[in-house]
């Protein structure tokens, strides 16, 4: 069976600013949303591991 | 195609024959391949016409007439002549209601008993008659002979034949053009040429590249055969469901049954976890119209290959399907049995070959099974389907215009009931979901209902309620230093701290962290020894904020350096001692030295108060380090509101006191460590820390819990193992709870665990690194399963099991476990996209944006909502499409060497490399482990051929990580080279195997590694080995070689004489003596030696003395009991076989001998031989020659002593002297038939069994059958003077032997031996006046009471002599008294064995019971009917005969008798005749002629009885209105 692991995917992200992957296409999760990036997973991850530099929840962020 | 044959002479059989007669062999007592149909008839029965009927049909097709014969080890068959069927009458009148356990009984027992292949018949039939208008008929078929199909034409004919027979018409039949043989041998011979090599390409092209395993979850592990037990589990399917599936049907072009299969794949695919996989589908192959009005076993099975790759729509779908079909269809006439065949699947005895789920679909109007209708009587069918699961699942759908169902067929070894209701539910779902949305693709099919898919991710989650977890870790320490300031918080080695001076001591470090720019969120490392510096420590930096890392000081500096950086350590706080190494290895950082106190030169002028740092309980706690399976080690940060959720939970489930005292233990690099350092702390409980390497040391740690007064502990399973092993772990009293995770709990540890510990609580807990310690927890003493329950998840989390597309997977389905709530950690440090991989987001949650994490473990629901760890994804293999568990195999090894450390692994290196292998890896340790190859063949016995690891590596112990778990990755690979591809025999066993081998296979060379499927052998090839190796001396079955397919696997088991393996069967030696000698031995016998039996045989004129020698030679050789000899010393009996010797043959010539004087001189023949018996020479059998002159066949005497025959062996041994004799007459080497269980063995067995819990079973009964009973009216003044022995003889004439033997028991429901022993109890009842008698009955003994005992064929004294006590039963009814009988009798379990063996073999306090209790007074022993010609093989012409009249001899001399009454009967040519033997000198003669005229009057009575049953015969009312089912 095909996994999710070799789907195209695509990059999301929450309102604590944490970043995940989700099957392109596929409804998203409840609170998460896209960033607008796509493709394989490797290239999504690729791309979190360039834009998500502080792995705090945001809330731990501001205070 | 012709219509032609031989009416005689051996035929070639069906490829489908083929088959069917090669799983016969394999497992000859399976009755998977009987096809029994039950039917209830009301109204008038015509026995006699129904009878003739099935005669009828049985010489209309010649199926049902054939037999199949072995030639050379490959199967013909032979068609008999016509024979009439005969249909018994079993009477259960007295039985009321349909499932009544008498009716129950009738179907098992009839439908189960054996066919044989070999003797026919193939059809049998039974009736059994409920009311004096109801009957039910049961009529058996082997499949090899009867299809679905043929039940159609057998309802037919048998409908128009009994019409015709009660109405005296003509029934109007046409003869059939042609017959099953013809069809046989036109397939084989139409099965070549152009034809077949089409066939070939395109199944060979069809099936390429998908495995032929498709693995279902099972409830149970998967035997190590195959089983046939099945259940059936129906369902409906609604009409309307079915119309929409018609017009989704219509509108893609396919049929519904495409439609519905193309459900049915999708269903399994999400069962099995994958998108290309086999099923098959029955045709029923008739396409000729010659071959429509036959009955016989044409139908094929189908291969059908599913292919859902790629996630297709349904449309796609649908017409991949078509396809598939359409193309199976014209390819159809490729027999399965050639397509197993040509693809060669490797054989495993675990599943059926190709296909293991089979689809079969009815459409309108295609389940028209012609009815049967009979004439006067109702015709209701009350069961078809026949509860063998010869395949794992087979769905069977039936779609009609008004209704339509749905059935699965299962085997019940593997699937829960319940699971298979699922089944068809989401059977259901899937059709319904596909009708709805065609264009949908595959994976957006649900198969899960919106109920369903709640339960598992909402409600199954909500076990574990809500809980408060808005805490820091170091608060919660700091509300009990308030609380409890002077109470001990630290405890080690002597020392202790109060929570005050822990508390100081720890915010001393807070203030010093502060001061060197510690903030909050920092990771701070803690490098130190287990050791008070390491509470205070780790405390200090949860005070300043910070977040801790520990640092192993045995860890070696590379990683250490890594880890500092890695983190971006700002400050370390360590032991003095380490301070130089850690600054050294952490430049840039502050260092922080403690001394053994907890305090440091540089704390001591700080703040003693708490710093009181504000922050959140989403701020980290600590960073635990972890290898990955790929890639640098990763820090896992988790918050204080991960762990303290778990504290908190733990806390409120099992709580502590203030009384508790906990051991720490556990290397802080391991997530437990926080538990066992924090818990104890925030309740106010004591915390022992054990010295630094002290938790590698089982004996220290049993030592310091008992010291220290311990009460709770932590162990992994490889250590509680070791730790249990302690002698004193008996003596850890005050333990009360111990937690057990981070590696799988055995149930065999479980329960080794609650026996050595009984009063202790075992809290099962899991949880990865990534998600705070623990997520479920199970307290095991709550289960006695053969799995240890991973449990619920705790409060504030949910775990879900997904498939590969993160879709929930149903109860019992292994899924993926996620882990979300409360306990995620928050990341990996420093690493967003391993993070981001690892931590998705949850679809099912209930707040927004939460996130799941994805553990790599596989787990399952359990229906009652429990997990259950199944192993981990990057460590499951597949091999053949068959999901391998290592941790199965891990348990299995563990549970058998007992306290050596196991672990089983998958390699893909070395020789395995592109093929993945299993091996496992034993520590010896200390204890005493079995050698490799030993290992394997003990797995080789338990579990499938898959799940045998390819190498077992022995190693003096397995290396650990610092958390104790064992160190996978540092497991050795093994030495390949060494166990493979070893080609040259290195004993004579494989050099006569590669023999053997080497000729069926009809190559040249045969390695010894060579597995035999792979080199071109097949089933048949297999059983002609088997045949061929067996004139070699080498024995060994069909099963045994797909259990061993190599000739060094199969040599290694068969253990010839000389090995020095100590368990084949001895040739030579002593033997335990049986139950039935040890009886003879008691009754110390004043001429033991003439306890004989003695034969007389006719032989064949040609034979000669010099072949009667050598045939005795033969048989005395091959059956081990001929060659007993038996010693006493001291009062005891020992026996043993003697090495091979010849049985002495006199020779008396009997030429010219008048026949008026041959009998007395036989008479003295017979006595001279038995003169000749010596016991303690081990001359046991003796023989005499006798030539009777001109004319007159010569005759063979032979005396045997009774210690080593029984009737059963004498059949045996005549029978053997047929095959030797004529073996030497045709100048032929002797092949005698192959030994069953020899003597030696059985012998052997029988004292094992004395021990078993199977036998423990019987006791009761056996003990209740002594109770007293009123002792014979017997008068010693009758004849003073001694014992002696007189017989009194009486026969019943023919006509009413006759009757007894056949109308009577029919009529009267009850057998020859209830009638025969209901008249002695009467007879003697009136004698004595009591209505109870314990009487002694002869078994033949010959029960199979373990595994693997064959004693068809076995020549020894077998008999179990048992005592039964017989009530007559209140009911003076001749009718009642002689069903109660028969209940009684039926009540004897296992044909009566397990009283010799419990009385004479125990020797407990049973045995001393049993013979306290004596002898009874009475015997009983019914023959049967005697037969009088040994049997021979087919092609061979009779040449031994037991003489007429003198063939018995005076069985026994007199002097033995030890009942004062005995009473015997046997039927010998149509008369039967009984002996009463009794004691003369304490019965008066009178008295035993009036017990057997009372007795013969009773058989009389019951025959009469019988008579007076009505007849079965037509309803004069007139036909009942005809409804058939």
């Amino acid at each position: 069976m095909q996994s999710v692991d070799a789907q195209p995917c695509k990059v999301v992200v929450n309102d604590e600013g944490q970043y995940s992957v989700w099957p392109a296409g596929r409804e998203n999760a409840p609170g998460w949303r896209d960033t607008g990036t796509e493709g394989t997973r490797q290239e999504c991850l690729a791309h979190i591991e360039r834009v998500w530099t502080d792995l705090r929840p945001a809330s731990l962020r501001t205070s | 195609m012709t219509g032609s044959h031989e009416e005689t002479g051996l035929l070639p059989v069906s490829f489908a024959q083929e088959r069917l007669w090669f799983l016969s062999r394999l497992e000859p007592a399976s009755i998977a391949y009987h096809v029994p149909v039950t039917l209830e008839l009301r109204g008038s029965v015509d026995v006699p016409s129904l009878e003739w009927s099935l005669t009828e049909i049985v010489r209309r097709h010649e199926a049902l007439r054939t037999v199949f014969e072995e030639i050379e080890g490959t199967p013909r068959q032979r068609i008999l002549a016509p024979h009439p069927v005969s249909l018994p009458v079993l009477d259960l009148r007295a039985g009321q209601g349909q499932a009544s356990p008498a009716i129950t009984r009738f179907i098992t027992e009839e439908s189960g008993k054996p066919f044989d292949l070999a003797s026919g018949p193939l059809l049998r039939g039974a009736l059994a008659r409920l009311s004096q208008r109801r009957y039910l008929l049961l009529l058996t078929m082997h499949h090899i002979v009867f299809d679905a199909w043929s039940h159609r034409i057998l309802n037919r004919e048998l409908s128009a034949l009994y019409r015709a027979r009660v109405t005296g018409t003509e029934a109007g039949l046409p003869e059939l053009a042609m017959q099953y043989a013809d069809y046989a041998r036109w397939q084989r011979e139409s099965f070549q040429g152009a034809r077949l090599e089409e066939l070939r390409g395109y199944w060979r092209a069809q099936l390429a590249g998908v495995s032929p395993v498709l693995q279902l979850p099972a409830m149970r592990p998967r035997p190590v055969g195959q089983t046939y037990r099945g259940d059936l589990y129906r369902f409906e399917l609604s009409q309307p469901l079915v119309e929409r599936l018609r017009v989704l049907s219509r509108a893609h072009g396919v049929t519904l049954f495409m439609t519905m299969l193309a459900g049915f794949e999708i269903v399994l695919s999400r069962y099995s976890g994958r998108d290309d996989f086999l099923l098959g589908a029955p045709s029923a192959n008739r396409g000729l119209p010659e071959l429509e009005p036959m009955i016989g076993f044409f139908v094929n099975t189908l291969v059908l290959r599913a292919d859902l790759r790629g996630d297709p729509t349904v449309a796609h779908l649908l017409d991949r399907a078509r396809d598939t079909c359409l193309g199976a269809f014209e390819h159809q006439d490729m027999p399965f049995e050639r397509l197993v065949d040509e693809l060669a699947p490797a054989r495993d005895l675990s599943y059926t070959p190709l296909v293991q789920v089979l689809f079969a679909f009815l459409a309108d109007g295609d389940d028209g099974e012609a009815e049967l209708v009979l004439p006067g009587a109702r015709v209701r069918v009350v069961q078809r389907e026949d509860a063998s699961a010869k395949f794992d699942v087979t769905l069977r759908v039936s779609a009609g215009r008004e209704r339509s169902s749905g059935a699965f067929a299962f085997n019940a070894d593997l699937f829960h009931r319940d699971t298979i209701a699922q089944l068809a539910d989401h059977l259901r779902v899937a059709l319904t979901s596909m009708a709805a949305a065609p264009g949908a693709h595959i994976s957006d099919i649900p198969i899960m209902d919106d109920e369903e898919t709640h339960r598992v991710t909402v409600e199954w989650n909500r076990n574990g309620g809500t809980l408060d977890n808005d805490h820091c870790l170091h608060h919660l320490v700091e509300r009990q230093a308030v609380l409890r300031p002077d109470s001990v918080a630290v405890e080690y080695e002597g020392r202790q701290l109060t929570y005050r001076e822990l508390n100081e001591r720890a915010n001393q470090v807070a203030w010093w962290l502060r001061v060197a720019g510690v903030a909050r969120d920092m990771v701070v490392g803690v490098c130190a020894e287990r050791s008070a510096e390491l509470i205070v420590a780790t405390l200090g930096v949860l005070k300043a904020g910070a977040v801790y890392l520990p640092l192993d000081p045995e860890y070696p500096d590379e990683r250490l350096r890594y880890m500092l950086t890695d983190a971006g350590v700002p400050a370390v706080v360590t032991q003095h001692r380490l301070a130089g190494r850690v600054a050294s290895l952490a430049t840039a950082a502050a260092i922080l030295e403690l001394d053994p106190g907890g305090c440091g030169p540089a704390a001591l002028s700080a703040s003693l108060e708490n710093p009181g740092v504000s922050m959140s309980p989403d701020n980290g706690a600590y960073v635990i380090y972890t290898s990955g399976s790929t890639g640098r080690p990763k820090g896992t940060i988790v918050s204080h509101r991960a762990i303290s959720n778990n504290l908190l939970w733990m806390q409120r489930d099992w709580p502590l006191t203030a009384a508790d005292h906990v051991l720490h233990k556990t290397p802080f690099t391991f997530d437990v460590s926080v538990k066992e350092l924090f818990w104890p702390l925030l309740a106010g409980a004591r915390l022992v820390i054990a010295r630094p390497d002290g938790h590698r040391d089982p004996a220290y740690l049993c030592e310091l819990i008992i010291r220290a007064g311990i009460t709770v502990t932590h162990f992994v399973p490889s250590m509680l193992r070791a730790f249990l092993a302690e002698p004193e772990v008996g003596s850890c009293r005050g333990l009360r709870l111990v937690m057990c995770g981070a590696e799988a709990l055995s149930a065999g540890q479980r329960n080794e665990f609650l026996r050595r510990l009984p009063a202790t609580r075992l809290l099962h807990l899991y949880g990865p690194t990534e998600t705070a310690i623990a997520v479920t927890a199970w307290l095991c003493d709550e289960d006695s399963g053969d799995r240890v329950p991973l449990g619920r998840p705790m409060p504030n989390s949910r775990i879900y099991l997904l498939d590969e597309r993160m879709s929930p997977v149903p109860v019992g389905v292994p899924g993926e476990l996620y882990i979300a709530g409360a306990p995620l950690a928050r990341g990996y440090l420093g690493q967003p996209a391993l993070t981001a991989d690892r931590f998705l987001p949850d679809p099912f949650g209930t707040g927004p944006g939460g996130r799941m994490y994805r553990t790599g473990d596989i787990a399952l629901w359990r229906p009652d909502g429990l997990l259950q760890y199944i192993g981990r994804a990057d460590e499951q293999v597949k091999i053949r499409g068959l999901r391998i568990e290592p941790g199965e195999v891990e348990t299995l090894l563990r549970d058998h060497i007992g306290t050596a450390d196991v672990a089983v692994v998958v390699r893909e290196d070395g020789s395995a490399v592109g093929s993945r292998k299993l091996v496992a890896y034993v520590g010896t340790g200390t204890a005493d482990v079995p050698s490799a190859g030993s290992l394997r063949g003990y797995l080789r016995d338990r579990v499938p051929g898959y799940l045998v690891p390819a190498a077992v590596v022995v190693l003096p112990g397995l290396p650990r990580l610092p958390s104790g778990k064992i160190d996978r990755q540092a497991l050795p690979a093994p030495d390949w080279a060494a166990g493979e591809q070893r080609a040259a025999a290195s004993n004579d066993t494989e050099r006569a195997l590669a023999r053997v081998w080497s000729e069926v296979l009809g190559s040249g060379r045969v390695g010894v590694s060579d597995n035999f499927f792979e080199i071109g052998g097949d089933s048949l090839l297999c059983i002609q080995v088997v045949s061929h190796a067996r004139r070699c001396g080498l024995v060994f079955s069909a099963r045994d070689m797909f259990r061993h397919q190599t000739i060094a696997d199969l040599a290694a088991v068969l253990k010839p004489a000389g090995d020095t393996g100590g368990v084949q069967d001895p040739v030579a030696g002593p033997v335990p003596l049986t139950p039935i000698q040890h009886r003879l031995f008691r009754q110390e016998l004043p001429q033991l030696g003439r306890y004989t039996q003695a034969r007389i045989v006719e032989l064949a004129a040609q034979v000669r003395a010099e072949h009667v020698t050598m045939a005795l030679g033969a048989l005395t050789a091959h059956h081990d009991a001929l060659r007993m000899r038996f010693t006493c010393s001291g009062g005891q009996w020992q026996a043993e076989l003697r090495d091979d010797q010849p049985v002495p043959v006199r020779e008396s010539d009997l030429a010219g001998v008048p026949d008026a004087l041959a009998r007395s001189r036989l008479s003295s023949v017979v006595e001279d031989l038995r003169e000749e018996i010596d016991l303690q020479a081990g001359r046991v059998v003796t023989a005499a020659w006798c030539p009777s002159g001109e004319g007159r066949p010569p005759l063979l005497v032979l005396v045997a002593h009774h210690l080593v025959i029984d009737a059963v062996s004498w059949r045996v041994v005549l029978d053997d002297l047929q095959t030797a004799l004529s073996a030497l007459l045709r100048e032929e080497p002797v092949a005698l038939a192959a030994k069953t269980t020899p003597y030696s063995r059985w012998a052997a067995a029988l004292a094992e069994y004395a021990r078993s819990a199977d036998l423990g079973a019987e006791v009761a009964y056996w003990i209740s059958g002594i109770d007293p009973v009123p002792p014979l009216p017997l008068d010693p003044s009758i004849a003073p003077g001694g014992a002696q022995i007189r017989r009194h003889r009486v026969q019943l004439d023919s006509a009413q032997t006759s009757a007894l033997l056949h109308r009577t028991p029919r009529a009267l429901g009850v057998g020859v031996r209830d009638i025969l022993m209901t008249g002695y109890l009467e007879a003697v009842a009136e004698w004595t006046g009591a209505t109870c008698m314990r009487v002694d009955l002869d078994g033949h003994g010959r029960t199979e009471f373990s595994a693997g005992l064959d004693l068809s064929r076995s020549v020894g004294w077998f008999t179990a002599v048992y005592p039964v006590r017989l009530e007559l039963g209140a009911s003076p009814a001749l009718r009642d008294r002689m069903h109660a009988v028969r209940h009684q009798l039926d009540a004897v379990p296992r044909g009566g064995i397990g009283y010799g063996v419990l009385r004479y073999l125990r020797g407990d306090v049973v045995s001393r019971t049993l013979a306290a209790a004596g002898q009874a007074q009475l015997s009983f022993n019914y023959f049967g009917q005697v037969s009088t010609a040994a049997r021979p093989a087919a092609d061979e012409r009779p040449l031994v005969r037991l003489a007429p009249r003198t063939g018995e001899v005076n069985p026994l001399p007199a002097a033995h008798h030890e009942y004062p009454l005995s009473l015997s009967a046997a039927v010998a040519d149509g008369v039967l005749t009984a002996t009463w033997s009794y004691r003369c000198d304490l019965i008066a003669t009178d008295t035993v002629a009036m017990l057997a005229s009372r007795w013969l009057d009773c058989l009389r009575r019951a025959i009469a009885l019988a008579d007076r049953e009505p007849r079965p015969g037509l309803d004069p009312a007139g036909p009942e209105p005809m409804v058939a089912r």
